[in-house]
């Protein structure tokens, strides 16, 4: 078990990887009373196609991962939120378009009996043909609640309009046709190539003494028999540069029009470390021009180019990058032309370097305020490991941030490709 | 610090950060309802210090990436106006006087705002009043939002003066009300004063002392009452979305400071508020008629709202089953296993609660509203005390008082 402090933020942690290949991370908080603890797969709902070191192929309907995550709560027993809740823990989880998250969080002293719950129940598929059926209820009835949200909808259409074949155009929990041509066999298949304690992680935020917590896990998983790991990879059809549709206009019960400009950045071939540097980059970049930083945004929310509801977002992933602005906007082909002049500006721009320390500040303070939550610490953890960067080396990634390295990493960005997404009432 | 002006300092080494939170507490009082809106978003914007979006912001950079905060929420028949704000703990920085420059920078939010004479900047007042109102439009077009507001307005009373403002209230409201609720507020209100971290109560009541120097005022209000409703009505709406959204509304006879609250709230989890619940199982778990259903128990007011959202053609269903289930709750046909359940449940999550700032900040409030020292604890001795003829009793006189449902066209066609 290797301890790794950081002293900077006073924090320390104890990480292992198992004989089975399990990643496990014991993260000491002596001073609190609530243990947080995650078992995660890097499987979400993007990974619908996959290629494993053999050559084999394997497709899965869109909504696989989430319909996945609700039957693991299924145990051969009943209902493991149930077997949770007798031990007074919280139990839950959540699918996301990179992974899939089981956590339950306890105040209880011994958390022996919650953990191997947690480490059995992810372990151990047990459905059959009837409640897959039953389940099929449950998420359209979950779909349908989404696409009432006029947020929820307009991002949703917004990456159907810019995406052809990336699985960034479904929903994360599939429509009602995927949902329902989902089977026990396809969930097997896509379990076993899936959740192999190799693939995934544990990571655990808690008070009691990490060796005890470290013997629970090495002790669970000593109990159990695995294949070999399926050494899998997303697999995505080539996505052509161009956007599917340009606009895109959605009618909804609402009484605010929604736009969303959505801009389709062509992917650079990368290290991980450029790639996180480079999101960095475009996410200061974005702040410094797009946010109250910028002198001309008073004049922008006086002018009516935007209101107080204007955001935006970037994501540069390993086989897509992209930038979303979104607002209440009453005319939105007007919200348009301002994203697309700002932003031609903005790239062309360099952070001035005072600013740039003030974000560097603003990024001490948040990652300070991080360290307060369990829950957030785990799932940063394990969300920055799997995106290639751990915890610390993004703190170290921002400081070492400079204006020319911003804007050089902006220079280089295509972001003439774009859609416009309007949710109007109709 | 005053006359109805108290500061409570809780050092904690726990957390990474500082919290400070003002809270001031008013009669609720439903016209004051869009002033209190908007005052809470134009005094987080800008204040004379720092008169532009862009200073603002800077001011709060500098203090790495501080948040500060207002907001307005009506509790119990009380309204209270709060500013929050959180610094990073100087422990873990260079710089030393953080906790200074934060009190400063909430005296300089909340009581020197932009504003000349009578009025604040006449532009500042209709940015946010504007926000306002695309605020309360965005709330209301999420079809649970509105229908908990419907819900609660067919409901009445002070539980139906909690609603967000509409936009009327918005639309006439004007700039000199609001500055002479503002200062209503600040000269009336009573302040109590939190702080929440690695800090000693000396530096704190210095600080408070020199930038938050409030006056005596003559404040006694109270929080919590028992909600009484007479009668039952009901209320159908359609409208063209693709789910139906049913919220109904029961007086529990019993707030707070009712010696059976506890196995009240045990007996929400039976019933509704947690995965084992029996609204859980009963109408999502069994039947598939939906993917959320939940009970939620107004411990302030004696008021248990159940809302659920499924196809328009399942909520007869849905509404027979719940009612089954409030009978369950009355007759006590309920196992042992499932009270115990609740119990570890309720214990554990207020055991957990020390380990939010927010919940702790509220939790040091709620016991000096209610001049009810050590809570947590004492709800923790009171949880495990609870037996099921008392969740039984708690629930005898639960009645339903308004049902509202927001249906989808469809079922009309």
């Amino acid at each position: 078990m290797n301890k790794i402090e950081n002293r900077t933020y006073d924090e320390t942690y104890y990480e292992e990887v198992l004989a089975n290949g399990l990643d496990v991370v014991v993260w000491h908080k002596p001073d609190y009373t609530t243990t947080s603890c995650i078992f995660a797969a890097p499987y979400g709902s993007l990974d619908m196609d996959q290629k494993d070191d053999q050559g084999n192929a394997y497709h899965f309907p869109s909504g696989i991962a989430h319909f996945l995550e609700h039957k693991l709560f299924e145990s051969d027993h009943g209902d493991v939120m149930s077997d949770f809740s007798r031990m007074g823990a919280n139990v839950n989880a959540f699918t996301s378009f990179q992974e899939t998250c089981y956590y339950f969080d306890t105040a209880a002293g011994d958390i022996r009996e919650p953990l191997n719950l947690l480490l059995d129940f992810v372990q151990d598929l047990s459905i059959t043909d009837a409640s897959v059926e039953k389940e099929k209820g449950i998420i359209n009835q979950e779909l349908a609640m989404y696409l009432q949200m006029p947020d929820s909808r307009m991002m949703f259409e917004t990456f159907r309009s810019m995406y052809r074949n990336h699985p960034l155009k479904y929903d994360i929990g599939g429509c009602e046709q995927t949902v329902n041509s989902i089977t026990k066999p396809l969930l097997e298949q896509c379990y076993a190539i899936n959740y192999h304690p190799a693939n995934m992680m544990c990571v655990i935020v808690t008070p009691a003494d990490p060796d005890e917590v470290m013997a629970i896990v090495r002790e669970n998983q000593a109990k159990k028999t695995f294949g070999s790991a399926h050494k899998v990879k997303r697999f995505c059809e080539p996505e052509p540069l161009e956007v599917v549709k340009e606009v895109c206009e959605i009618p909804m019960d609402v009484s605010e029009t929604k736009a969303c400009v959505g801009i389709k950045i062509p992917v650079i071939a990368e290290s991980d470390e450029m790639r996180v540097s480079r999101d960095w980059a475009a996410k200061m970049t974005l702040d410094s021009w797009f946010s109250s930083m910028n002198p001309q945004y008073q004049t922008w929310l006086d002018r009516k180019l935007i209101t107080p509801y204007f955001s935006y977002e970037e994501d540069f992933g390993r086989d897509y990058s992209l930038m979303l602005f979104y607002d209440e906007a009453q005319d939105p082909e007007a919200f348009r032309q301002f994203v697309i002049e700002q932003l031609d500006a903005c790239l062309q721009a360099e952070i001035r370097t005072e600013d740039l320390d003030l974000m560097k500040k603003r990024a001490i303070g948040s990652n300070l305020h991080l360290f307060n939550a369990p829950s957030d610490i785990s799932v940063a953890f394990f969300r920055n490991r799997m995106n290639g960067v751990s915890l610390f080396e993004n703190f170290r990634i921002i400081e070492d941030l400079t204006p020319e390295s911003c804007a050089a990493l902006m220079r280089s960005l295509d972001v003439s490709r774009r859609t416009l997404t309007i949710i109007r009432k109709g | 610090m005053a006359e109805n002006v108290c500061l409570h300092v809780h050092p904690n080494d726990q957390f990474k950060d500082v919290s400070i939170n003002v809270e001031f507490m008013s009669p609720l009082v439903r016209e004051e309802r869009a002033g209190r809106l908007v005052l809470s978003l134009m005094l987080q914007d800008v204040c004379a210090q720092y008169p532009t979006k862009l200073e603002a912001s800077r001011a709060f950079d500098e203090l790495y990436g501080a948040t500060l905060s207002m907001s307005d929420e009506p509790k119990g028949k009380a309204d209270i106006f709060e500013c929050s704000c959180t610094a990073a703990d100087q422990r873990f920085l260079k710089e030393k006087d953080i906790l200074k420059r934060q009190f400063e920078l909430i005296g300089s939010f909340l009581l020197h705002p932009l504003a000349s004479g009578e009025r604040f900047s006449p532009e500042l007042f209709e940015e946010n009043r504007q926000k306002a109102v695309t605020m309360v439009r965005m709330a209301l077009d999420q079809p649970m939002s509105y229908a908990a507001d419907h819900a609660a307005t067919l409901y009445g009373g002070y539980y139906a003066d909690r609603n967000m403002p509409t936009e009327e209230e918005l639309k006439t409201l004007t700039n000199v009300d609001t500055m002479k609720l503002y200062r209503d507020i600040l000269e009336h209100a009573a302040v109590d004063i939190f702080v929440l971290g690695h800090v000693s109560l000396k530096d704190c009541a210095e600080a408070v002392r020199t930038y938050l120097p409030f006056a005596d005022r003559r404040a006694d209000h109270d929080m919590i009452y028992l909600s009484s409703r007479s009668g039952f009505d009901e209320q159908k709406e359609t409208r063209p979305i693709g789910q139906s959204y049913l919220v109904l509304l029961y007086d529990t006879q019993r707030n707070y400071l009712d010696p059976l609250e506890p196995a009240l709230m045990l007996g929400n989890g039976i019933l509704g508020a947690l995965p084992t619940s029996f609204l859980f199982q009963e109408v999502r778990e069994k039947r598939s008629l939906c993917y959320t259903i939940g009970s939620e128990n107004s411990v302030y007011e004696g008021i248990l709202k159940i809302s659920t959202a499924m196809e328009a053609k399942n909520t007869d269903l849905a509404r027979q089953l719940i009612e089954e289930q409030i009978r369950k709750m009355k007759t006590g046909a309920f196992d042992d296993e499932m009270l115990e359940t609740a119990r570890r449940m309720y214990i554990n999550s207020w055991r957990s609660s020390m380990d939010h700032v927010k919940s702790i900040l509220w939790d040091d409030y709620r016991g000096v509203i209610l001049k009810d020292s050590g809570s947590i604890a004492d709800m923790i001795r009171r949880f495990e005390g609870v037996k099921k003829e008392e969740i039984m009793a708690a629930f005898s006189r639960m009645e339903l008082k308004t049902a509202y449902l927001l249906a989808q066209e469809e079922a009309h066609e």
